[in-house]
């Protein structure tokens, strides 16, 4: 999902990176009151990790291969703030040590994966789990999260795709269906592969589900207690 | 899966090994490097002619070869994979994009007109993400990582990013190197061909171990830390500083930059 360069137009760049930058300044606002230095290589150490883990790949129909984005696993154990300054810095270094993404387009991708990918899984499993709160309703809530997640990042990326129109040649309908499908199949793969992650920690060390969230006030916290199932 | 990863990590250990040639461009300070990439590219995206692109791609390949990159390598690592894809996608274009026609075939009782138009939309398009590409990937392999990053906390991003950032990068390689051995030991063990949904679930309880590992070792390299002193300040060593040459850069850069805008607007030039 990540956009090149040279894929969007100038003004979709300036516009998604404003918005961007919108979100990190009150994602570092809220870090620096929340998080103290020891949480500092903890969430390096994750980061890290994620981005190993980005690179390994699970099959899909059709012999073809997809890999984890991570945002709704992030979101839902760090909480969403946490998680789009985690994405911000794999995005970040996968531009500047793979070439994999670009400069001009680092504010969308940043978008798409690190906001819209990272806020509405938590946004998705906050709700599922306030109508019920039992174990199942955490694994589908973890499923639906990642799923509804991949999509909707999809989605964003095939709508600014779509509407830099002196750039990319294909209009909004075509880049959104294009973007949306594709994504769909690899959503269901990335919902499979959260709720064995969910599942493995909530086997061994159920207190990594509890780790404070750093999460926009209004939204409220997630709340996993080792009651829950 | 494991193919994967061993490309992907032989890729970062060889992107390391260019920075500390003895080029043109690995001499120039990674802030202004970096500023003048940028410049550089969103010149890229806003052309909409193809001779104004000629001329910077003459200008990538000159820095390349003053910075002494192997000049076949660099061209291959450039023009695959996103540029590669760009073209691909591109390939209906010619046929649905109004213009003058060039030729008309009827396949299967549909008729289609190959335009001129069409041709040079693909190029332009192609063309562009290509430099886009090939200007960044200069940058990358002139550039050190951890250069970078300090050139980034120039410009003004919160001291928390730019710690972590530094941090998870020096722990990327025990990560995969980790995954690795996990993954190889999982195949090892294995005898037959996993169904779709056996390889995902298997993933997850890798991810899920890998998180926990990632958790424990967050916490010993805190302490790790604290011991030498870690007071969550972000100190550096080496100092950067701007030289004659980097300005030169900077006005090069600039100047070619507004010759090929106003390029892209005269009229004498029609492509």
């Amino acid at each position: 999902m990540h956009i090149p360069d040279g894929f969007l137009d100038l003004h979709i760049c300036a516009i998604t990176y404003l918005a961007t930058i919108v979100f990190w300044v009150f994602a570092f606002r809220r870090a620096r009151q929340v998080i103290d230095e020891k949480h500092i290589p903890l969430m390096a150490t994750l980061t890290a990790m994620f981005f190993a883990a980005q690179m390994m790949n699970y099959p899909i129909i059709g012999g073809t291969t997809a890999h984890i984005l991570g945002g709704p696993i992030l979101a839902i154990t760090l909480g969403p703030y946490a998680g789009l300054i985690s994405m911000s810095i794999i995005l970040l270094i996968q531009t500047f040590l793979f070439g994999d993404g670009g400069i001009t387009t680092l504010g969308a991708n940043v978008w798409n994966m690190g906001i819209v990918g990272v806020f509405i899984p938590y946004m998705v499993c906050l709700l599922i789990l306030k109508i019920k709160s039992s174990k199942t309703a955490l694994f589908i809530g973890v499923f639906l999260a990642a799923l509804v997640g991949d999509v909707l990042a999809a989605i964003f990326a095939g709508l600014e795709l779509g509407l830099s129109t002196l750039t990319f040649p294909y209009s909004v309908p075509i880049a959104v269906t294009a973007m949306g499908l594709h994504h769909f199949v690899i959503g269901v793969g990335e919902g499979i592969v959260s709720m064995a992650i969910i599942s493995i920690l909530l086997k061994v060390r159920p207190d990594l589900m509890e780790i404070p969230k750093i999460a926009p006030l209004w939204m409220g916290e997630l709340r996993f207690t080792t009651k829950v199932g | 899966m494991i193919k994967e990863l061993l490309k992907a990590f032989e890729d970062m250990v060889y992107s390391e090994r260019y920075p500390s040639l003895d080029g043109s461009l690995q001499r120039i300070d990674p802030t202004v490097k970096l500023f003048m990439t940028t410049i550089f590219i969103i010149t890229i995206v806003s052309m909409m002619k193809i001779t104004p692109l000629i001329l910077l791609m003459g200008v990538v390949l000159l820095l390349a070869i003053s910075s002494k990159l192997p000049l076949k390598s660099f061209l291959f690592r450039v023009t695959f994979f996103i540029p590669l894809f760009a073209g691909i996608i591109t390939l209906p274009l010619p046929f649905i994009t109004p213009g003058r026609a060039l030729a008309s075939f009827t396949i299967a009782g549909l008729s289609l007109n190959l335009t001129y138009e069409g041709i040079y939309r693909m190029i332009l398009f192609t063309f562009r993400v290509w430099l886009s590409v090939a200007f960044l990937t200069l940058l990358i392999s002139t550039t050190k990582f951890n250069d970078i990053l300090h050139a980034l906390s120039r410009f003004k991003l919160p001291q928390i990013f730019i710690m972590m950032a530094s941090i998870t990068y020096r722990f990327i390689f025990n990560f995969i190197n980790e995954g690795y051995r996990m993954i190889l030991a999982r195949e090892s063990r294995i005898t037959r061909k996993q169904r779709r949904m056996e390889v995902m679930k298997t993933l997850g309880n890798i991810i899920g171990t890998l998180f926990i590992r990632a958790y424990e070792r967050g916490e010993r390299v805190y302490f790790a830390m604290l011991a030498r002193g870690y007071s969550g300040e972000l100190r550096s060593v080496n100092g950067l500083k701007v030289h004659v040459r980097d300005w030169a850069f900077a006005i090069i850069t600039i100047s070619i930059c507004s010759v090929v805008i106003m390029l892209n607007y005269i009229d004498l030039v029609i492509w």
